[in-house]
C-alpha cells in the first residue's frame, strides 16, 4: 500500500501508530531493505515492509 | 537412567550405570563430554575410534511441551570436530521413556555388513539389515514398522549415510504424518554408517516417563512453561510460527538481503514471494495438506506442515525455511513444488538438505545443472543416491565438492555449509559460524531478528551478540527443548531451573544454569582444539571478505582480532 507523507517528519513508531499496528506485535522493520527501530525516521519515498513476531529456523 | 553401550565390533549391546560425570549432562552438553572423555580427539572420524551417540535432553520425556528431541553426536566427518545435531519427532522421548540416558555406538563390524537396533522396555536386540541395504529412509522406517510395530520410532540412515557421505544426516520418524525429521548437519549420517548401523528402532509401549523428585514444582512450571507459549504473540496461536511455520521468514530475510540466491551470489531472489510462508500456507490449505502440526506429541507450537502436491499427496514434512532457502533461491528455484520435490529426495537419501543445497549451488556454478532447472538437480541427487563417482563428491558436501569442480564460491565454515542467511547481509550469523564449535549452523547462535540490539549490516556488536546466543542455545540443546520454545525460559531463566530442580532435585540456581551454558561450550571448543582447530578454522571464506552480495553491497568485514576473542569472556 501506499502512505503519502510528505512533509511530515515520521518514525516507524509514528508509521505504525498510524496504520492502527501494534507495535507489540511487530517483530521487523524494515526501510529501503534495512532492518530499523521504532524510533528511526521514515524517509520520503521509502519502502517499509513490517513483519510479525518470529524466529529464525 | 543408564548408558546404552553398543559394540559393534563385538555385536553386543550392554548396559552400564551413569558415569558420576555424566549425570547432570544432557543431549548436547552429554555429547561434549563423552566425545571429550572417550574420543580421541585425532581420531578419523569415520573410523573404529569415533563414537556415535544418541542422548535425549535432560527434559526429555517428561511432559513439558516441546522437550522432545533428540540429540546425536560424534566427532564430525565435514568439520572435524565437535557435533550435535538435533531433530524433533519422538526419538528423545522414547529414549528418555526406555530409560536410556545415552546411546553410545562404538566400534565397526568386521563384516562390513549392515546392522538394526532395536530397543523395547524388555530386549535389546542387534540384528542383521543387509536387507535394508540401498534403501532411503522413508522405505527403511515402513519395513522397520511392518517388522516391529507401527507405533515404534526408527532413526535411519539412508544412501548417503550408507555411502559415508559428509552430506549425509539421520532421518527419524515424528508424531503423525512427520515421518521424517532429520539431525541433518555434520554428517553424522556417515558416521552412523559407518558404525554399519542402519537403523534403530524404539518401542518405548508399556514405558514411564523419568520419575520426578519434585512433581508438583515441575508440574507448576511445565502448565506455566505452555501456557506462555500459548500466549506468546510468537508461539501462539495467532503467531506467525504456527500459522507459517519456519518459511514465515522467507520474506523477511529476503528483504534484508540475506536470502542466499544462486549459489550466494546475491541476497534477494527475484520469485521469493512464491517462496512465502503465507504461499506455503495458502498452497497447503487449498490442496488438503495441514498446517500448524507437531512433530512431536504435546507440543504447543505445532509449527510443521504436511505439504501435499496437486492432487493432494503428501510431498513432505515437513517444508521449511532453510530448505526452501538452500534447494530454492540458492538453486534459482521458485516454486515450493520444485522445492517440495527436491526435499522429499533429500529426506529419503538421508541427505542434510542444507548441505546438499550447497553442494548443488556449487555444482550449478560449475555448469552441472542450471539454475531454476529442477531437473537437473534432480538428476545430481540422483546422481548422489546411486553412489556414482559425482555423486559421491557431491554428496561429500560443498566444501569438497568446490575443491573438486575448481569452484571457489563455497558457502562453508569449518567445512560446513552455510545455512540460508547469508554472513554478509546477517553478521551476527557470520560470527556464529565462525566460531562456533559446530562450524557453520544457524542453530548455534541465530542473530536474525535481533530487533533493537544490533544492526545486521553493521559490524558493531555482532561479537557479544553471537556468544550470547551461542551459550543460551547450548540449554536447549541439552534439554531438549526446540529453539522455539525458548521466550518463557529466556524471559525467566529461573522457570528453567524450576523445571530442572523439579526433575531431578538438584538444587540449581540461575548462577548454577549460566555456569553450565559456559561448560558445554568450553568442553566443545576443548575438544575442537585438541583435534586441531585453530583460530584459521574461524574465518569465513575469504570471498565473502571481498565479493560484495546483493542488494547492500556488503561483505563480511567482522575483523579477525574480534573473532578470536569471542570466546575470551568465556
Amino acid at each position: 500500500m501506499e502512505l503519502d507523507l510528505e512533509g511530515c517528519d515520521i518514525s516507524v513508531a509514528d508509521l505504525l501508530a498510524r496504520l492502527g499496528i501494534d507495535p507489540s506485535e511487530v517483530g521487523i522493520v524494515t526501510v529501503d531493505r534495512r532492518q530499523s527501530n521504532f524510533d528511526e525516521l521514515v524517509p520520503a519515498n521509502c519502502r517499509v515492509c513490517i513483519f510479525p513476531l518470529m524466529f529464525g529456523g | 537412567m543408564k548408558t546404552l553401550r553398543v559394540n559393534m565390533d563385538r555385536l553386543e549391546a550392554k548396559w552400564e550405570s551413569v558415569l558420576p560425570e555424566y549425570e547432570r549432562l544432557g543431549g548436547r552438553a552429554l555429547i561434549a563430554k563423552i566425545l571429550l572423555t572417550e574420543v580421541p580427539p585425532h581420531c578419523e572420524p569415520l573410523g573404529p575410534n569415533n563414537k556415535l551417540i544418541f542422548a535425549p535432553g535432560l527434559l526429555g520425556g517428561t511432559s513439558l511441551s516441546s522437550s522432545g528431541r533428540l540429540s546425536i553426536g560424534g566427532k564430525s566427518p565435514l568439520t572435524g570436530g565437535v557435533k550435535e545435531a538435533n531433530c524433533g519427532g519422538n526419538g528423545g522421548s522414547d529414549l528418555a521413556h526406555l530409560g536410556v540416558k545415552a546411546l553410545v555406538v562404538e566400534g565397526q563390524p568386521a563384516d562390513g555388513k549392515l546392522y538394526q537396533l532395536y530397543i523395547s522396555g524388555e530386549t535389546v536386540e542387534l540384528l542383521p539389515a543387509e536387507e535394508w541395504r540401498g534403501l532411503g529412509t522413508y522405505v527403511t522406517a515402513e519395513k522397520a514398522r511392518e517388522r516391529w510395530g507401527a507405533d515404534c520410532t526408527v532413526i535411519s540412515i539412508g544412501q548417503a549415510g550408507e555411502f559415508l557421505m559428509g552430506a549425509a544426516g539421520v532421518a527419524c520418524t515424528g508424531h503423525g504424518e512427520q515421518n521424517s525429521r532429520i539431525a541433518a548437519r555434520g554428517g553424522l549420517g556417515a558416521l552412523m554408517g559407518s558404525k554399519g548401523l542402519k537403523a534403530v528402532v524404539l518401542d518405548s509401549t508399556g514405558t514411564d516417563a523419568p520419575p520426578l523428585a519434585d512433581a508438583e514444582l515441575f508440574r507448576a512450571s511445565a502448565r506455566r512453561f505452555a501456557k506462555e507459549l500459548i500466549e506468546s504473540p510468537k508461539t501462539g496461536r495467532k503467531g506467525a510460527m504456527h500459522t507459517y511455520g519456519t518459511s514465515a521468514i522467507v520474506a523477511a530475510v529476503n528483504e534484508m538481503g540475506a536470502f542466499p540466491t544462486r549459489n550466494f551470489s546475491a541476497g534477494s531472489f527475484e520469485a521469493a514471494e512464491n517462496l512465502s510462508g503465507q504461499r506455503l500456507r495458502e498452497i497447503t490449505l487449498e490442496r488438503g495438506g495441514k498446517v500448524g502440526t507437531a512433530c512431536m506429541a504435546g507440543c504447543v507450537i505445532a509449527c510443521c506442515n504436511m505439504f501435499v502436491d496437486k492432487n493432494g499427496e503428501p510431498i513432505v514434512s515437513t517444508l521449511q525455511y532453510e530448505t526452501i532457502g538452500l534447494l530454492g533461491s540458492n538453486l534459482g528455484i521458485g516454486t515450493l513444488d520444485e522445492i517440495a520435490h527436491l526435499n522429499r529426495l533429500c529426506n529419503d537419501f538421508g541427505l542434510d538438505s542444507i548441505e546438499a543445497g550447497a553442494a548443488l549451488g556449487v555444482a550449478a556454478e560449475a555448469g552441472l545443472a542450471r539454475f531454476g532447472d529442477k531437473d537437473s538437480f534432480v538428476s545430481l541427487l540422483e546422481d548422489i543416491a546411486e553412489g556414482s563417482v559425482l555423486g559421491r563428491v557431491l554428496g561429500q558436501g560443498a566444501a569438497v565438492a568446490g575443491r573438486v569442480l575448481g569452484v571457489l564460491r563455497v558457502p562453508v565454515a569449518k567445512g560446513q555449509a552455510m545455512p540460508a542467511y547469508d554472513p554478509r547481509a546477517l553478521k551476527g550469523n557470520g560470527v556464529t559460524y565462525a566460531t562456533s564449535p559446530m562450524g557453520a549452523d544457524h542453530t548455534a547462535g541465530n542473530a536474525f531478528g535481533a530487533r533493537l540490539e544490533v544492526d545486521p549490516l553493521g559490524t558493531e556488536g555482532q561479537c557479544e551478540l553471537s556468544l550470547k546466543l551461542q551459550l543460551d542455545v547450548t540449554i536447549l540443546d541439552s534439554t531438549g527443548l526446540c529453539l522455539f520454545a525458548r521466550p518463557p525460559v529466556f524471559g525467566d531463566p529461573q522457570l528453567m531451573v524450576d523445571l530442572i530442580n523439579g526433575c531431578f532435585g538438584w538444587g540449581w540456581s540461575v548462577e548454577n544454569l549460566q555456569e553450565y551454558k559456559k561448560t558445554v561450550l568450553q568442553m566443545e571448543l576443548e575438544f575442537n582444539e585438541k583435534a586441531g582447530h585453530t583460530s584459521a578454522d574461524a574465518r569465513m571464506p575469504e570471498y565473502m571478505t571481498q565479493e560484495p552480495l546483493p542488494p547492500h553491497n556488503t561483505v563480511f568485514d567482522v575483523p579477525d582480532a574480534e573473532l578470536d576473542a569471542v570466546f575470551s569472556a568465556l
